[in-house]
Order: structure tokens, then C-alpha cells, then sequence
């Protein structure tokens, strides 16, 4: 007997270290791309965003121009400030000075502002939670981002709500869409579900929160994720 | 006829300082005197061609806050500084270290004018060319 719940025991030992070298290996993945993003975003905004600047601003200082030479160059300048927006609109995804400057909550209604005015979605949105530590709000802020963009492409929802709540023991994210929703158990069953799913779970696990996934078919998803209050 | 205003600019991208350096020779009434790609040939170039206004980007090798510093402590206060992001905490860090004004890198040629020509008169000038918030 004594064998036996020593032999069970050390494979709960066991598997508790195997899981959290797993969690480990997560956090220092999902990190490390954290960082590579946000170099990127830095070059994208600071390095390419300055170059097309210099170039459009030698176009604007063109002299002895015709009218129909003129037209071009206003139009190339058109492209250009296009090309800058979505160079900017690339560098934002990537990683949103809003949300190191002015916190998540901010950053937060731009994020979904910017979903509203793409999708033509309308959202409400309420957060009750004053502030956020650093690393907890980098991990909602990209789960919110994967939500958002799963119920873009997939749920042909009219309407989002996105609420964030606390209490002494959890902070609480719920995202409601009013959409055509999915089955839950297959796309569970799918690999954990698509990409998007993942990356959504893979950032819950590191923030030990548990995540409630439910839906009906048209009648829209919930996520609801409950993360430990710090 | 009045004396055009000399411009030293200092920027490591050479695309954003070919376009700044045309965008003032443009102006009747001001020109580039010298280019500076790092802050080190920054001060060179001010201590030896005296300019009257000093247009200088923040991030660049050699540190562009430093650079504002030191002219400001030898008595050059006729600096604007340059950024590409809206309220870059370094922009803060420039006016404390003694710019005389801001704009950003989407500025365009208008406001620059404009820039120079009131920190020319030792008036600050801070950017209206502040991008929506991101």
C-alpha cells in the first residue's frame, strides 16, 4: 500500500514539474516574441516611418512644376500618406505605445474603437479596474486583440460586449458577440482550435486564469476569462 | 535684404534628412548650412559654423538629448528638437535639456518653416502635428 502512494505521488510530482517547465517554456516564448514585436514596431515606426517622412517632404518641396506634373506629385504624395497610415496601422498591432504610456483601460477603447470603425461592429464597452500590473495588461490586452480578431473574421456578430471586472479574489473578462457561434467541443477537439484559440489559451495558462468558452449555434460566443487578482 | 537663417540639421536617417535639408532650402529664407548625422558632428559643426538654428533629431548614435545639453550649457539655446512619436518622454527630456521647441518627423513643410522661424526669434514652437493616439 505504502508503494503504491509513494508511486502515486511521485507521478503527481512529476507531472506538476513537467507542467510547469511546459508553463515556463510558454512564458519564455510568448516573451521573447513580445520583444521581437515590439523592436519591430520601434523599426517599423522610427526607422521606415522617418524614411517615407524625408521622401514626402522632398515631393512637397518640387518646384517649376506643370499642372499635370503637379497633379502627379500630389497624387504620389496621396499614396505615400496612405502607405505611412498603414505602416503605422502594421507598427500599432504590433505593439501599442498607448498601452505602455497610458494603460490598458486606454488602450483598450482605442483597440476596440479601431475594431469598431474596421468591422462596423458596434461594441460596448466597461471596465471597472483602476490599474492593472505591467504584465497581466500586455497578456488581456493580446487576448482581447485575438478575440476580437477571431470574432472579425468568423462571427458575422453585430454587436460586442466587452466588459472587465474585479473582485478580491479574480480579475473577470468578458467578451459577449451577438454572432452565428460555433461548436466548442470540435473546435476543442481540433488541436486545441485554430491559431487564434492557442494563442489565447497559451497566454490564459500563463496567467493562471481559467478560461469558459461557451456558444450556441446563432447565438453567439462568450469568453469569459477569469484571471487571479494579483 | 535680410540674411537667410543657417540651419545645421542632424538626423541618422538619410532619407528624413535629405527631406528636411530641401524642404528648408526651399524657403527663401533660411538654408542648410551643414548635415550631421550623429551627435558628436552635431557639436563639431555648431562650435565651427555657428548656425542661428539647430534642427536635431532625439534619437540618433551619440544621443541627441546629450548633444542639446551641452549646446544649451555653452550657450546655443536656438535648438528644435525632432520625434517620431507623440509624447515621447524624450521630447519632455529635450525641452528640459534646453530645445526651444518640438516637431514631429510627420510634420509637414509649413510647420517647419514656420519652427524655424519663430525659435529663430526665441520663440518655443511645439508641434501641431501630433498623430491620433496609437
Amino acid at each position: 500500500m505504502a508503494l503504491v502512494v509513494f508511486f502515486v505521488i511521485t507521478i503527481l510530482r512529476y507531472h506538476r514539474k513537467m507542467n510547469n517547465l511546459r508553463r515556463e517554456k510558454i512564458k519564455e516564448e510568448i516573451n521573447s516574441l513580445d520583444k521581437e514585436k515590439e523592436r519591430i514596431s520601434f523599426d517599423l515606426h522610427d526607422d521606415l516611418g522617418a524614411s517615407l517622412s524625408g521622401i514626402k517632404l522632398r515631393l512637397h518641396g518640387l518646384g517649376g512644376l506643370d499642372k499635370v506634373n503637379f497633379d502627379k506629385v500630389v497624387n504620389i504624395e496621396n499614396q505615400l500618406d496612405e502607405v505611412m497610415n498603414r505602416l503605422k496601422a502594421v507598427a500599432v498591432t504590433l505593439m501599442p505605445r498607448i498601452l505602455q504610456r497610458r494603460g490598458l483601460d486606454k488602450a483598450l477603447q482605442a483597440l476596440l474603437k479601431e475594431f469598431s470603425n474596421t468591422t462596423g461592429i458596434e461594441v460596448t464597452y466597461k471596465c471597472t479596474v483602476d490599474a492593472f500590473n505591467a504584465d497581466i495588461a500586455v497578456h488581456i490586452y493580446r487576448i482581447a486583440q485575438e478575440v476580437l480578431t477571431n470574432i472579425a473574421k468568423h462571427s458575422k456578430a453585430s454587436h460586442v460586449t466587452f466588459t472587465i471586472s474585479r473582485n478580491r479574489h479574480k480579475i473577470e473578462l468578458n467578451i459577449i458577440d451577438n454572432g452565428i457561434g460555433f461548436n466548442v467541443k470540435a473546435a476543442s477537439r481540433n488541436n486545441g482550435g485554430g491559431l487564434g484559440l492557442q494563442n489565447i489559451t497559451a497566454r490564459a495558462e500563463l496567467l493562471k486564469a481559467e478560461i469558459f468558452l461557451t456558444s450556441d449555434k446563432n447565438n453567439g460566443v462568450t469568453y469569459q476569462i477569469e484571471i487571479p487578482a494579483a | 535684404m535680410n540674411k537667410k537663417i543657417k540651419v545645421i540639421i542632424a538626423d541618422d536617417h538619410v532619407f528624413y534628412r535629405d527631406g528636411l535639408c530641401s524642404t528648408i532650402n526651399a524657403d527663401m529664407g533660411m538654408q542648410v548650412i551643414a548635415e550631421a548625422r550623429d551627435a558628436t558632428q552635431l557639436l563639431k559643426m555648431v562650435r565651427s559654423l555657428e548656425p542661428d538654428v539647430v534642427v536635431t533629431d532625439l534619437r540618433m548614435p551619440g544621443d541627441g538629448i546629450k548633444a542639446i545639453q551641452q549646446l544649451s550649457e555653452e550657450g546655443f539655446l536656438r535648438i528644435i528638437a525632432i520625434s517620431s512619436f507623440e509624447n515621447d518622454d524624450l521630447i519632455i527630456e529635450a525641452l528640459e535639456a534646453g530645445a526651444l521647441g518640438y516637431v514631429m518627423k510627420n510634420a509637414n513643410r509649413g510647420e517647419i518653416e514656420e519652427a524655424i522661424k519663430l525659435v529663430f526669434d526665441f520663440i518655443p514652437y511645439y508641434s501641431q502635428s501630433t498623430p491620433p493616439d496609437y
